[in-house]
């Protein structure tokens, strides 16, 4: 299962490294209205050594959407599967999507961590959908300048520290920060998919 | 019309049919042994839709770790609320033929229970253009079978009661080869492998 956990985790920017936590969705104050440029059946890597996934997302008549997402066998691996509950909000030109992971393999998620909502910006050009998750630095440095709510809360693992980056503005501070022409800049690149 | 009913419908001619196709009672060809079929792994296409309204169809077919195969179908096109369905399938190859069983386990992600108990027989061919085509068992045709004695079942009552073939493993193996079993699949769907 690990393989669709990780290529899911790459869609939905659950990556491994670094994340940024908000309290709440993207879009709350705006409304969700669903994209429809992001119908259909999309494919992309998780990882450079991995196999391509396949992903159809669905539009729902409840503002949300659905995505199957299919990860095939590899030699080591078995095929997997899982789903995701989207929603999409465009503030200003930006679009938004947050995604939260519903099932797995047929069951619920394994990873309780997975249940919470990822916030992700992304862009649609021709047959290509570009995802992007927040950028740690970025929001770091925007949360100390005073530019949106946060807390940077830092641990110690053994030598090294580890910053837990939090965006604690409410719905519509959240919203209204990335409606600006400059939000993007704050995200970086997760995920490549094509039609 | 729920998912399963409108999967199997694209892919069998199921439209204008209430009910659900024939079953067996066991599935066919357990006393040679149930083994997957390699070829099926992938991503198939039903290539030929008929009318404009109805939707196009994928298939993956995910081999799991247990011989089955694992078959999400999810229906394609620009139309919102796309149905996705999950199915559990076993395959075997008696004399020069191959079948297929299938238990439909989720329709848009909820557990199917109206799902019959049995499993569903159908007969495939695979060509050296990968194409495959799909026979379902014509429900009139199984119906006269059992009322002529031919194969031991049951038959609901209406026209639109279920028929479920009950004879036991041997005795239905063995019928599934002669030509008068072979005459029962009719309803054929042809995909195209895509990956």
């Amino acid at each position: 299962m690990r393989s669709l956990r990780l290529a899911l985790a790459a869609f939905a920017a659950l990556s491994l490294s670094a994340c940024v936590a908000v309290k709440e969705p993207i879009g709350t104050s705006a409304g969700y209205v669903n994209d429809p440029a992001l119908e259909g059946l999309w494919r992309g890597k998780s990882s450079d050594d991995g196999p391509e996934g396949y992903y159809h997302v669905i539009l729902n008549d409840d503002r949300t959407m659905t995505v199957v997402g299919i990860v095939p066998k590899t030699p080591d691996k078995k095929a997997s599967w899982g789903t995701l509950e989207l929603t999409t909000v465009m503030l200003g030109a930006n679009r938004y999507l947050n995604a939260r992971e519903t099932g797995e393999d047929g069951g619920p998620p394994k990873d309780k961590d997975a249940a919470g909502s990822i916030p992700l910006y992304y862009t649609i050009s021709g047959d290509t959908l570009s995802l992007f998750t927040f950028d740690e630095k970025k929001v770091t440095q925007a949360i100390r300048a005073g530019r949106i709510a946060g807390r940077i809360d830092s641990s110690k693992v053994g030598s090294m520290t580890i910053d837990t980056v939090s965006i604690t503005a409410d719905g519509p501070q959240l919203d209204a920060w990335l409606k600006s022409p400059d939000a993007p800049a704050l995200f970086e690149p997760v995920m490549t998919l094509h039609r | 019309m729920n998912g399963f009913r409108a999967a199997l419908a694209l892919a069998a001619a199921l439209l204008l049919s209430a009910c659900y196709p024939p079953t067996t009672s066991h599935p066919v060809g357990t006393t040679v042994g149930l083994t997957l079929d390699p070829a099926l792994t992938g991503l198939w296409e039903n290539a030929v839709v008929a009318n404009p309204d109805e939707r196009g169809l994928y298939f993956h077919f995910l081999p799991t770790l247990d011989g089955k195969l694992t078959v999400l179908m999810v229906q394609s096109g620009d139309k919102p609320d796309a149905d996705w369905n999950v199915v559990e399938l076993t395959t075997v190859k008696l004399g020069a033929n191959r079948f297929m069983n299938a238990r439909l386990t989720m329709s848009d992600g909820k557990p199917d229970e109206g799902a019959p108990k049995g499993t569903i027989p159908l007969l495939y061919r695979i060509d050296a253009k990968d194409r495959m085509t799909l026979f379902l068992m014509d429900e009139k045709a199984v119906k006269a079978a059992i009322l002529a004695g031919k194969i031991k079942g049951t038959i609901e009552k209406g026209d639109m009661g279920d028929a479920v073939i009950t004879a036991d493993p041997a005795a239905l193996d063995k019928f599934m080869q002669t030509p008068a079993g072979l005459a029962l699949f009719a309803k054929p769907t042809l995909l195209k492998k895509m990956e």
